[in-house]
């Protein structure tokens, strides 16, 4: 899951960005609107957490044109201004949530959660095919009631793969989602953790469900 | 005192010191000389009186005094007085106005301008009855003192201005290094040329600290120009993708490109983006390495999973040149560390090897560990490195041979040397020309991370 985030004060970015990244986050950070523009039309992120008053150009704007390009990521503003009318405000030009500062870490995260789970391509917190379910909250897997041990990004690319079951995902995409700016695998990663996930995932099941389509990228999906 | 430089406060302090040591010598020297002389001239007194008193004899109830003894000697006058005060024998000097008894005592009294010193006995003769003596002479010291005194404030001053001067001069010398030092650095600092040195002779405390600048200097020089090329090449390397992506694009834009044309030009422009990207990412990551800030995600690592599915997916490139990949790996090396920097690594060696292994030629990949070290090789026998080569091949971007261009672009082994020395570890590389290559490399099991 990869998230943007937008925040002026460099000590509140880089807090934020660490904490996220503790919750197995990729994370992106900027530090004014301009940037976060940029980003934001260049790459897919699963949700943004923004700032309103930030220099350059401000979170509201960069959120109606977010919204006027049909770019529907969740958007939860982050902002000092707590008067309901800035709130209703904030609602109308598009945010799918406002947290007013300060706030609990916890709050914050507990929010993205439920602004993910939202999503139009809602996702729950458990996640299936065939005998392979996943537990978003626990970040555990298990195939037919076994547990399996994945390591932090095995599991961010599974997961991914799972959350779009059935459509093919290019190495690039996956790349994308799983890491942030900051640390890109390179060629053959995605590759090669393609293969973990085969050996740990399908190795030992009659089953076997993830697919590779030549020339295009992976699938997750039970073959009928 | 703070806008004085440091030549003229040593110059104060020290005089002031010197003035101070000469004046302390001299009021000690006064004091000292003045009871030393005093103890004297009493005990002469003293002597003076008794020798008088032996030399009196009582004869018909009258007082005798020998000849041999003199009221005036050595300049002590001699009185001698009866116990009604009457003047026996003797004299007193001119000039002394007289004063009362004080018997058994040696003092001083001043009158008339003169200080003289005196001493008084009372004796009690047999036969005659008591008598007074005094013995008294000129106090000349206090006087000698004085001129002493006078002298001194005069030369002192003198002395004391000869001494600042002197030390000024000593001092500046001391600090003509200082002077250059200071020198050479504002010259480095405003010409911005960082190749020039202090290079100050001798060997004592300042030229120490002349040659530690100078070794910072050079450091600094390394760091920059090193900095400088990095830069430089980085920049030329994405020029080439950049160049392709642009003819690709005005090829496909011209009005002569078919269909077919334009998805063979997208390819392409996605080959060369791709190249780019992952050029970007490991020259970012190299860079955060270079300022200290990289950070790895640590989990727990089956290295031996790592080495052979990595290989695994590599065993298709290798065949493309006829290359054999052989493994040795030791079952279930764990180990703390970044998942993916340490399949960044293996990558990285093994397409290395590749590159420059020879057709149909081999490659080794063998992992193992004893107690808490792992040993993990890449080992190729194809065209090797010469040795002029070799301590330069984990320069950035340096490539023995420019034509043999992998997607690294030559960061390759300056990724993997930084992702090593990240986990704590160590890398070690034999080459011979002709024959081969082989990287050894040292890691930990548990977290030796820096």
């Amino acid at each position: 899951m990869r998230i943007l985030i937008v925040e002026d004060e460099p000590n509140l970015n880089s807090l934020l960005a660490k904490r996220l990244k503790q919750e197995h986050y990729a994370v992106d950070a900027c530090l004014n609107g301009r940037d976060a523009w940029e980003y934001i039309i260049n790459t897919e992120y699963d949700a943004i957490v923004l700032d309103i008053m930030i220099p350059f150009k401000n979170g509201l704007e960069i959120l109606s044109d977010m919204r006027r390009m049909n770019n529907n990521t969740p958007v939860l503003l982050l902002t000092a201004m707590d008067s309901v009318d800035d709130r209703v405000r904030g609602l109308d030009h598009g945010a799918d949530d406002y947290l007013v500062k300060p706030f609990s870490f916890d709050e914050l995260t507990a929010r993205i959660r439920a602004m993910l789970r939202r999503k139009k391509d809602a996702v729950a917190d458990t996640l299936t095919v065939a005998d392979l379910t996943i537990d978003r909250n626990s970040r555990t897997v298990t195939r037919g009631g076994t547990p399996i041990s994945l390591s932090s990004k095995e599991y961010s690319i599974l997961e991914y793969l799972m959350r779009n079951a059935g459509i093919v995902l290019s190495r690039d995409k996956i790349g994308s989602n799983v890491w942030s700016y900051d640390y890109e695998g390179g060629s053959n990663v995605v590759d090669v953790y393609i293969r973990y996930l085969r050996k740990k995932v399908d190795d030992n099941f009659p089953v076997k469900l993830i697919h590779t389509i030549r020339g295009t990228g992976y699938v997750i999906k039970e073959e009928k | 005192m703070k806008r004085l430089s440091i030549k003229a406060k040593v110059t104060l302090w020290y005089s002031a010191l010197v003035a101070v040591i000469i004046a302390a010598l001299l009021i000690f020297l006064f004091i000292v000389s003045d009871l030393r002389l005093h103890e004297d001239i009493y005990e002469r007194l003293e002597d003076a009186a008794a020798e008088t008193y032996f030399s009196t004899e009582v004869s018909h109830g009258e007082l005798k005094f020998d000849d041999d003894v003199d009221y005036f000697m050595d300049g002590i006058y001699i009185s001698v007085y009866d116990e009604h005060r009457d003047l026996l024998y003797g004299m007193i000097p001119q000039g002394f106005s007289g004063g009362d008894f004080i018997p058994d005592s040696a003092y001083q009294l001043e009158q008339n301008g003169k200080t003289w010193s005196i001493f008084d006995e009372a004796f009690n003769i047999d036969d005659y009855g008591k008598i007074y003596i005094r013995a008294i002479t000129t106090d000349d010291i206090h006087s000698s003192f004085k001129v002493v005194i006078s002298i001194a404030l005069y030369t002192l001053p003198l002395l004391l201005a000869l001494c600042a001067i002197v030390g000024y001069f000593i001092t500046k010398r001391a600090f003509l290094p200082v002077t250059q030092i200071t020198a050479a650095a504002d010259s480095i600092n405003e010409g911005k040329d960082l190749s020039k040195r202090i290079a100050l002779e001798g060997s004592d405390e300042i030229a120490h600290l002349a040659n530690t600048f100078d070794q910072m200097f050079d450091r600094l020089e390394k760091n920059f120009e090193a900095e400088k090329r990095f830069t430089s090449d980085a920049s030329h390397e994405l020029r080439t993708p950049t160049a392709v992506i642009i003819a690709q694009c005005e090829y496909a834009l011209s009005s002569t490109a078919s269909v077919d044309e334009y998805r063979s030009s997208l390819e392409i422009i996605l080959n060369q983006s791709r190249k780019m990207s992952g050029l970007i990412s490991q020259l970012l990551a190299l860079s955060r390495a270079d300022r200290g800030i990289a950070k790895l995600s640590i989990e727990e690592v089956n290295l031996s999973d790592l080495c052979e599915l990595t290989s695994d997916q590599l065993i298709e490139k290798a065949a493309e040149k006829g290359i054999a990949i052989h493994k040795e790996i030791a079952a279930d090396v764990i180990m703390a560390g970044d998942e993916t920097m340490l399949m960044r690594l293996l990558i990285n060696l093994i397409t290395n090897a590749i590159t420059y292994g020879r057709e149909n030629g081999n490659i080794y990949i063998t992992l193992d560990s004893y107690d808490d070290t792992i040993v993990g090789a890449v080992r190729d026998d194809g065209i090797g490195i010469s040795p002029e080569n070799l301590p330069h091949i984990w320069d950035r971007f340096y490539q023995v041979d420019p034509s043999r261009s992998n997607d690294s672009a030559g960061l390759g082994l300056s990724m993997v040397k930084w992702i090593i020395a990240a986990h704590g570890g160590c890398i070690d590389v034999e080459s011979r020309l002709g024959e081969g290559t082989a990287f050894t490399f040292y890691l930990t099991k548990s977290a030796a991370l820096s």
